[in-house]
């Protein structure tokens, strides 16, 4: 079993993770799995997304809040473990995932759409209840809809049709 | 008391809108003036930063310091800081921060209408304002300069004008133009709004490039707030108390005293010839009841009044690109007067930009909430996008009649200074929910003329934000608290300069005619000085 070739964005991500483990002196072996989980969570995300283009400095901080504790009754390591999603014969698209055994655990479709609520809402849920802001101007919903506190453009820009997304 | 105390000619309690624009207008003619604020200062960056690190990024409060010694209401906890005894909870609040209110306000700066000032000689409901709008209207003039209003005559408007407006309008919305053509289906007109927005770059602050971040802060500041009249105060001598919490207030012919408590419960005294109230409506008569101050006749506090407003959201069958521009551009102005004032109250339409960032929350908010509903995947970015594109949202923002019972008095509960809390009694009224139900209809059907599926309308009245009427302007000092000049009953040298003072409210947000009569009180004030 061959795991997919990692891309560009992952590698970046993946990195992220070095410059912690480094940082925090985690050993090479934990480091090791810690970066195999931060990649499956990554594939996880772009089916629960709908994205390839992720905004993977943020991979992390994601995948922290929703491994803590308390916050999922499936982790997505375990789900991500469950579903084979570093496989190569693993699910290749959301469809796949959902149709996958794995899919039909208890707490797997949440863990799915908690993954997709963090990168599109650039939020995650926190233990007790509420959420928390890990980014506000990477959250992916910006790409659909204005971003408000940002400046639009020319004065009246508003008044021709059109998104002016981002 | 041992401190030793400020001294100037006059003392302004508050620095929003109406404290700066009373103490910019003294101290520009020569007048000493102290200006003390509960509330720090805000930085506007701070602020943005504490509002993108928010869950709660519409909350008009959010990005606002709220300290204990100076705490103030919020939407989010509506018992939070209000003692409220029902029946209903008051549902708006303000800011205790210098520049108060104005930093979260929409902006909209519509004028009252003639008839608002004489509902019971017109309509035989409600109470006559002790002044006219013909009185007023050279101040509305003067107050569009002065805070810079963005707008364009139209007959919609229905207020008389003697001046043009100081800037060309903000322009429309598309989606306005989309309610242009669906309200002409229902025989009604949509206007572009006046905003105190700049169109164009004035007095030093930019054009708006359409931030739809207005409330709850002006990224930019292209929006007026009350900051650049305290700046403008500062620049001109006026002496700024910033986190003094002003406890009690005496006021005896010729002269008067405030005693403000800071955070470290220390007490500091100012001294002056003349007391202006300027604390906005609710901390006002807060302030006034604590130092037993013109309640002579328990008019004090009573007559607390809001805009119940009726809040409608659907979903458009094509594209109209809300999320874009000021939150708000146009309205239905056509509604705000006529016979039917004898049986309900107006109300005007506010069409929103921001989708349903009102009902809803912010669009992140929305994502979170639709992931739990799904698609997901590729399917549910782009259901995003679809849904984003095609909200829209109606508030009709209704008159109340002020009733006696509606009103602020002192809670048992203290706060983190041992002063009492507001103690709130509210309820909307029979004249008010009628509005309220005339205005659902109404929204229906301009949803079907729009052409939307998904109509929904909020099940009660919610809060505008628009506080008024607890220290009454009138006549007759057994029923009101205020006199024509604004001048508490009995005190020729004590002013109530605050949309307290309002007999009744009719359908504009107050902060124009609040600013209005702020510059006309200018010239009160210094008669009371030159006969102190």
């Amino acid at each position: 079993m061959r795991d997919m070739p990692m891309r560009r964005r992952e590698f970046l991500g993946a990195s992220v993770v070095s410059a912690v483990a480094l940082a925090f002196g985690w050993a090479p072996t934990a480091f090791a799995g810690r970066s195999a989980k931060l990649t499956a969570f990554i594939r996880l995300s772009r089916l629960a997304t709908g994205t390839h283009h992720l905004p993977v400095a943020h991979a992390n901080a994601y995948f922290e809040a929703l491994e803590a504790h308390g916050v999922l009754k499936l982790r997505p390591s375990e789900f991500a473990r469950l579903a084979r999603i570093n496989a190569f014969d693993g699910p290749r698209t959301l469809a796949e995932l959902q149709h996958s055994p794995a899919y039909r655990k208890p707490g797997a479709k949440a863990c799915v759409e908690a993954i997709a609520a963090a990168w599109w809402s650039g939020t995650v849920p926190v233990a007790g209840g509420g959420r928390r802001v890990v980014t506000w101007e990477d959250a992916l919903v910006w790409r659909e809809v204005h971003r408000s506190g940002s400046c639009q453009g020319a004065t009246g820009s508003w008044a021709h049709p059109g998104r002016a997304a981002g | 008391m041992s401190v030793k105390p400020i001294t100037a000619d006059v003392v302004v309690v508050g620095s929003g809108i109406a404290g700066a624009l009373v103490a910019t207008g003294l101290a520009k003619r020569g007048v000493k003036v102290v200006m003390i604020e509960a509330g720090p200062s805000v930085d506007r960056g701070k602020a943005l930063r504490k509002q993108q690190e928010s869950t709660f990024r519409g909350v008009p409060e959010t990005p606002y310091p709220n300290e204990p010694y100076a705490p103030h209401p919020t939407v989010l906890d509506l018992k939070s800081y209000f003692v409220q005894r029902g029946p209903e909870d008051f549902a708006s609040t303000y800011e205790r921060v210098v520049g108060g209110t104005t930093w979260h306000w929409l902006g909209t700066a519509l004028r009252l209408l003639p008839n608002d000032f004489r509902l019971r000689s017109v309509y035989g409901v409600g109470v006559d304002w002790p002044i006219s709008y013909a009185e007023l209207e050279p101040w509305y003039g003067r107050a569009e300069r002065e805070i810079g209003v963005a707008g364009v005559e139209s007959p919609d408007l229905g207020a008389p004008r003697s001046t043009p407006y100081p800037m060309p309008p903000i322009p429309q919305s598309y989606l306005d133009k989309r309610w242009k053509h669906a309200a002409e289906k229902v025989g009604l007109s949509v206007a572009a709004t006046p905003q105190a927005r700049n169109s164009v770059l004035r007095d030093g602050r930019p054009a708006c490039c359409g931030n739809n971040n207005c409330i709850p802060i002006c990224p930019i500041g292209a929006k007026y707030d009350g900051s650049v009249h305290v700046a403008k105060a500062e620049k001109h001598g006026v002496r700024l108390l910033t986190s003094s919490v002003v406890s009690r207030v005496w006021v005896g012919p010729g002269e008067a005293t405030v005693v403000f408590v800071r955070p470290d419960r220390s007490e500091g005294v100012v001294r002056a010839k003349t007391l202006v109230l300027a604390a906005h409506a609710i901390e006002t008569p807060k302030l006034m009841l604590m130092s037993n101050l013109g309640n002579e006749h328990g008019n004090v506090g009573r007559y607390l009044m809001d805009h119940p407003t009726q809040l409608s959201w659907a979903l458009a069958r094509d594209p109209v690109y809300p999320y874009r521009g000021p939150l708000s551009t146009s309205g239905i102005e056509v509604l705000r007067d006529g016979r039917f004032r004898k049986r309900r109250g107006a109300f005007r339409i506010e069409i929103g930009n921001d989708g349903w960032s009102w009902p809803k929350g912010d669009a992140a908010a929305q994502a979170v909430a639709m992931a739990g509903e799904g698609p997901l995947g590729k399917q549910g970015l782009e259901r995003l996008g679809n849904t984003f594109e095609r909200q829209v949202r109606l508030a009709s923002l209704v008159e109340p009649l002020g009733e006696r019972e509606n009103r602020v008095t002192l809670a048992r509960e203290k706060d983190a200074l041992g002063l009492p809390r507001p103690q709130i009694h509210y309820r909307t009224g029979g004249y008010a929910h009628a509005g309220l139900r005339r205005a659902r209809q109404l929204h229906e059907r301009l949803f079907h003329a729009l052409g939307v599926t998904e109509i929904r309308h909020a099940p009660g009245p919610q809060g505008a934000g628009h506080i008024m009427g607890t220290c009454r302007m009138g006549n007759d000092p057994k029923t009101s608290v205020v006199d024509k000049h604004l001048r508490v009953h009995g005190h020729r040298n004590c002013f109530v300069v605050s949309t307290a003072a309002w007999p009744t409210v009719g359908t504009a947000n107050p902060t124009l005619t609040l600013a209005a009569l702020s510059l006309r009180a200018v010239g009160d004030v210094l008669h009371s000085l030159r006969h102190a």
